[in-house]
């Protein structure tokens, strides 16, 4: 059995993309709970291969994708930072999120992440990142 | 490629493709907003209608290929094939059987036939048409379900019910079988014949020394264990056809009773290990195994080989991943 053939998909139950920001969020309160969760990978793609650096920060409250522009939530300090060099898709190993996500959801805002990088590589709507989760 | 079904998980269908398809690489995963007994839950996520609402627009950006399933799409009034096809994406519509059994239609060819699962033939009529404004092929799993929708679609592809077949180590019967265990499993009574099955086992308890068990009310897992001990297996004898059960005895080793159509029956492979008996002479096709105890095994045997052939989820998904690549935007 390969990797994927193991891992449950998840696609945003929130997502907003503006230029080389993200705000996402995934409802994985729904792994059945006698399954164990041995790993949880964010993957994120940007439109062109980019150069620079991915930052990280957990969504420390609520919010709407409709209004996100006019409230941003608040993010806590940057959690994870990835170097990039001429990729389009970057991962996160997010594993450690994966108790609080499933186990108490109505604090699961998900994560926010911004791409520092001088060229046009950006995130876009029409391709939302997704989270792999590896279960037993 | 990545790729979506949903949204009513039948008789494990849609996991077991989808964890074929990931085997493979592609990232696919079935949207469940049917919640039974039975449980399924590999490669599924079990949600609800108002999340996958909720969600439609990043589903419907996010995934290629729409593998949708029972005649239903992700929003109401089928408003979503609209969109996908506008993004330029594909889809394809896996039909049942229950979804489009026009009721008529169903009894030209089957007196024994129960269609009352189905909804009238005006509103499988309307799903139809509404469906195939924007989805051009459909799959089914035989000729049974193929002649309902054949008119609507451009394309009906038949491809056989799938299975995993990793946790179905077959357990042949014995070849001296001293004392039978008989398993029916109603899902559905009406629609499998219970009534008569009973009563056929009724009768044959008065000459022969043998066990009946009726299998319900368990989830699939436990279901599958039951099976595993059973002699003989007898399924649905009124559709016409054979389902997900008949499939799963024989991948276990079992012999199968169930009712196939006398026009169907050259449209299968003619390797078909199933013994065909419907409620007019299921006491002679159960007796035939009573009186014949060597059958068990045989048919047992055969029945292995032919899901092996036909049914694994290798040579089913080979034929889906054929679709997908064959589909028109």
């Amino acid at each position: 059995m390969n990797i994927l053939e193991k891992s449950m998909l998840f696609i945003p139950n929130r997502y907003s993309a503006h230029g080389k920001e993200i705000y996402v969020s995934y409802n994985i309160a729904v792994i059945p709970e006698d399954m164990e969760v041995l790993s949880m990978k964010l993957i994120v793609t940007a439109n062109v291969p980019a150069t620079g650096t991915l930052v990280l920060r957990d969504i420390a409250h609520g919010w709407d994708e409709q209004y996100i522009l006019k409230a941003r939530p608040l993010c806590t300090e940057i959690k994870d930072t990835v170097a990039i060099s001429g990729v389009k898709e970057i991962e996160f190993d997010l594993t450690r999120l994966s108790g609080p996500w499933r186990f108490d959801s109505h604090n699961n805002h998900g994560v926010y992440v911004v791409l520092e990088s001088e060229d046009d590589a950006s995130f876009l709507l029409e391709d939302p990142p997704y989270l792999l989760v590896g279960t037993m | 490629m990545r790729i979506f079904h949903g949204k009513l998980e039948i008789a494990g269908q849609m996991g077991t493709m989808c964890g074929e398809l990931k085997k493979r690489g592609h990232l696919a995963t079935g949207y469940n907003t049917f919640h039974t007994y039975l449980g399924y839950r590999d490669h599924l996520i079990n949600t609800n209608m108002e999340e996958l609402v909720n969600t439609s627009h990043h589903l419907i950006n996010f995934y290629d290929v729409f593998h949708f399933h029972y005649a239903t799409s992700l929003l109401d009034g089928y408003k979503d094939l609209e969109i996908i096809k506008s993004k330029g994406k594909k889809m394809v519509m896996h039909h049942w059987g229950n979804d489009v059994r026009f009721h008529e239609q169903a009894r030209e060819n089957n007196p024994y036939v129960f269609t009352g699962d189905s909804p009238p033939n005006e509103v499988i009529h309307s799903r139809l048409t509404e469906i195939t404004r924007y989805v051009d092929e459909a799959i089914v799993q035989d000729y049974e379900v193929y002649t309902y929708v054949q008119p609507y679609y451009k394309k009906v592809h038949v491809i056989p019910i799938s299975i995993d077949l990793a946790p179905f180590t077959p357990a042949y019967p014995p070849g001296k079988v001293r004392r039978p265990l008989i398993v029916h499993a109603p899902t559905q009574q009406d629609f499998k014949g219970t009534v008569a099955i009973e009563a056929a086992i009724q009768e044959l308890q008065k000459s022969y020394d043998f066990e009946y068990k009726r299998i319900e009310k368990m989830n699939h897992e436990q279901a599958v264990e039951m099976y595993r001990a059973a002699d003989l297996v007898v399924d649905q004898i009124r559709c016409g056809s054979y389902g997900l059960l008949s499939v799963e005895s024989m991948a276990l080793g079992k012999p199968v009773i169930t009712y196939i159509r006398s026009d169907l029956v050259e449209k299968f492979p003619s390797e078909l290990p199933i013994m065909n008996a419907n409620p007019d002479n299921i006491v002679t096709a159960i007796q035939v195994f009573l009186e014949n105890p060597s059958l068990y095994e045989e048919l047992g045997r055969k029945g292995r080989s032919y899901a092996e052939k036909y049914h694994a989820k290798e040579a089913v998904v080979d034929q889906v991943e054929q679709v997908y690549a064959n589909l028109r935007p």
